[in-house]
């Protein structure tokens, strides 16, 4: 009897813990604490933030030229994310030495800087490390936004810039910048055409294809690790691929078919490639799978079909068509259903998916060429270059707010950037050979 | 139905030999410990309610600071200035790069780059060996520079930056911008959500009453949950402030000094007879 209650009491002192725990009341009701509160009007847009990067501190090591360098080649990638407007700023910030930090952020405050950034370099034989700081000049106190340390080998001082800018971009964005990206582009001297791998700002040119001849519309794979291109080496335009940071790995073919092989379009699941074939008598668009070669036709039309693009969910294809007499850009399923008209009235070639889906620019031809924008969705379409001669030949960053495209308003082609928004643009490639075609990497992995 | 006259657990209970002192000092150790528990939890989530009042009025002004009223030297006075953070920072160099490139090693994290604390001296450069010697020796060749004068401000060299909004602010932290309650002082944080929103929000020059939203920001600045907190009366108009949210996110990390998990955010969409 004894027993028996002693187990009762136990159940039922469970029972009392258990009931008390459901009782208590859920978190989620208790959460509604706001930590802060903010009101959100009308406002003026593309307010730049003004931010001052001196030259980096060195603290170890004795190139003086590379904390210049760090300093130059990240305000420059600041300026030409087009979120930030760099003050002016020679001279670097002691190290150790707190009163002379907070002296020159009252002095860059004074004169406008909302953000500094205070760079620590140590050279060590032949590894770079350095360390970025980031400080609210906006409040007396100087804050410490962010801080954040980087490694890379030496020579690649340039890269490593590229990234502390990526990541400042990121503190006050929410998305990395894309100055640690990749242009890909067609060089043409004389008889020729190869293909040339640079930074996106034009900086370490050099080229990937050597072989004297014909090399085409390069396009980077969404891994950032193979180029795919149209090349005649063999003596017909075949298609191709190659790695261009693996110096011993083999060019490989990827389609050899009767007439031309052109128009690569990754997928951006990098698993297909949509691409055109005239083999059966007229350009069509086909998918070629990689893993396994297997080819799926997606166009049956007298027309011409040619230059897809994949929408970034994958499920879609944007391409250009003639079958309505002049070009036009279509948008179709990925299997090659639902064909439908995106563009009317012109002459539309060249189009391109934003990364973000949102919009899709083409290439209008209308005495020169300029570059439009328009949404998937149809909507009215927009001119984003105009005067200056030709623009054509755009191609995305991977943040969807840059494109880089071809002009020849110097008198030969050469390579641009601009905003979507438009407002700036920047010469990217100089020199007396032209450059076409470019293809933005996605960011380097 | 009556309740027996004594309880009858089961043959396998029944004949299991509890001693009952344990059992009973058991029982109310669970009891005990798991009060503490609860309570402790709710006790914790508690303090979380303690909200942070930021009043921000248009953010036009509130970002106008730097520029409008340049502050008298503070050079004397110790500055504020927080040390770096004490944790290792992730590293954003990403594993497995291109061959050309930076070669994917995953070297062993070293502190040595960053400063010091303040406290600490600083480190005396070694002197140039003589082979790094093919630089002719300026002025400049020691590493540790002195404090004076190491900064030349050009600004007035370089065409002017544009102004962030209308100088009406003070660096001194009197402007339009207030922060009542200084638990989420970080200014430059709340103006980039601020401006992200607004370049996103169709609805600003929806005339009617505007919705209030709340929403939180996880550390590497993605929106969990966005949900109408007092609505504008009209379904739409709540659309489109949340879609406005959504656009504009991903948000910045939040900051490293700020140590909750998610930032919970409340915002009154405000209607600008201006906007467009």
């Amino acid at each position: 009897m004894v027993r028996r209650l002693a187990a009762a009491a136990l159940l039922f002192a469970l029972a009392a813990v258990t009931s008390l725990a459901l009782w208590a009341p859920p978190p989620a009701a208790r959460a509604q604490a706001v930590d802060v509160y903010i009101n959100v009007t009308g406002g003026d847009k593309n307010k730049k933030i003004n931010i001052a990067v001196p030259d980096f501190t060195l603290i170890a090591g004795t190139d003086q030229a590379v904390p210049k360098l760090l300093a130059s080649v990240i305000g420059n990638d600041l300026t030409l994310s087009a979120f930030f407007s760099v003050v002016a700023a020679t001279g670097s910030i002691p190290a150790n030495n707190p009163a002379a930090l907070a002296q020159t952020w009252s002095a860059f405050a004074a004169a406008g800087a909302h953000a500094g950034v205070h760079g620590l370099l140590a050279i060590r034989g032949d590894r770079l490390e350095a360390e970025m700081r980031l400080y609210d000049l906006t409040t007396p106190e100087h804050r410490l936004i962010a801080s954040r340390k980087f490694e890379s080998p030496a020579p690649q001082s340039r890269r490593l810039a590229h990234k502390i800018s990526d990541e400042i971009v990121l503190q006050f964005t929410g998305e990395p910048g894309v100055a640690d990206t990749k242009l890909a582009y067609v060089v043409g001297p004389p008889g020729s055409k190869e293909i040339v791998v640079a930074d996106y700002d034009g900086a370490g040119a050099g080229n990937v294809t050597r072989n004297a001849s014909i090399n085409l519309s390069p396009s980077w794979s969404p891994d950032a690790r193979s180029i795919a291109f149209t090349s005649f080496m063999n003596g017909y335009p075949d298609l191709f691929r190659l790695f261009p940071f693996e110096r011993q790995r083999p060019v490989q073919t990827l389609a050899s078919f009767v007439g031309i092989n052109s128009s690569p379009g990754w997928s951006p699941d990098g698993r297909y490639l949509a691409l055109t074939l005239s083999k059966d008598g007229n350009p069509e668009i086909y998918v070629l799978t990689l893993a396994t070669g297997v080819l799926q036709r997606l166009t049956r039309h007298a027309g011409i079909d040619t230059e897809p693009t994949w929408s970034p969910s994958g499920q879609q294809i944007a391409f250009v068509s003639d079958r309505a007499g002049q070009p036009r850009i279509y948008v179709m399923d990925k299997d090659g259903s639902n064909v439908r008209q995106l563009t009317s009235g012109g002459f539309h070639t060249q189009p391109r998916w934003s990364p973000k889906g949102d919009p899709i620019v083409y290439t209008q031809r209308s005495g020169t060429h300029d570059l439009w924008a328009i949404s998937p969705g149809g909507s009215s379409p927009r001119q984003l270059t105009s005067g200056g001669g030709d623009n054509q030949s755009a191609t995305w960053a991977p943040d969807g707010r840059h494109l880089a495209f071809q002009s020849n308003r110097t008198g030969r082609w050469q390579l641009f950037f601009m905003t979507v928004e438009g407002q700036t643009t920047t010469q990217v490639t100089q020199g007396s050979n032209e450059a076409t075609s470019p293809s933005w990497s996605p960011r380097l992995p | 139905m009556a309740l027996p006259a004594s309880f009858h657990i089961g043959p396998a209970l029944g004949r299991l030999r509890l001693p009952l002192a344990p059992a009973v000092v058991s029982a109310l150790a669970h009891v005990v410990f798991f009060a503490i528990v609860i309570l402790g939890a709710s006790m914790w989530t508690d303090t979380r309610t303690k909200p942070v009042f930021v009043v921000l009025t248009p953010s036009v002004a509130a970002i106008g600071s730097p520029g409008g009223a340049p502050t008298a030297p503070r050079v004397e006075e110790a500055p504020v200035l927080k040390p770096p953070p004490t944790e290792l920072p992730t590293r954003a160099a990403p594993r497995d790069l291109p061959a050309r490139d930076l070669p994917s090693r995953e070297l062993p994290q070293r502190d040595s780059v960053g400063l010091p604390d303040r406290s600490l001296p600083s480190r005396s450069p070694a002197p140039p060996r003589p082979a790094e010697k093919e630089l002719p020796q300026t002025a400049s060749t020691t590493p540790t520079p002195v404090p004076q004068t190491p900064i030349r401000r050009e600004a007035a060299a370089a065409p002017p930056p544009p102004p962030l909004g209308a100088a009406s602010g003070t660096a001194t932290g009197s402007g339009p911008l207030t922060l009542s309650v200084s638990d989420f002082p970080y200014a430059w944080y709340i103006r980039q959500i601020q401006g992200k929103i607004q370049e996103k929000w169709v609805g600003r020059a929806i005339p009617g009453q505007q919705p209030a939203v709340v929403f939180e920001i996880r550390r590497d600045g993605r929106v969990n949950v966005a949900t109408i907190d007092r609505s504008s009366g009209n379904a739409y108009y709540d659309q489109v402030a949340l879609r406005a949210i959504n656009d504009a996110s991903p948000f910045p990390p939040l900051p490293d000094d700020f140590k909750k998990p998610v930032l919970r955010i409340g915002l009154q969409f405000v209607f600008d007879p201006t906007g467009g």
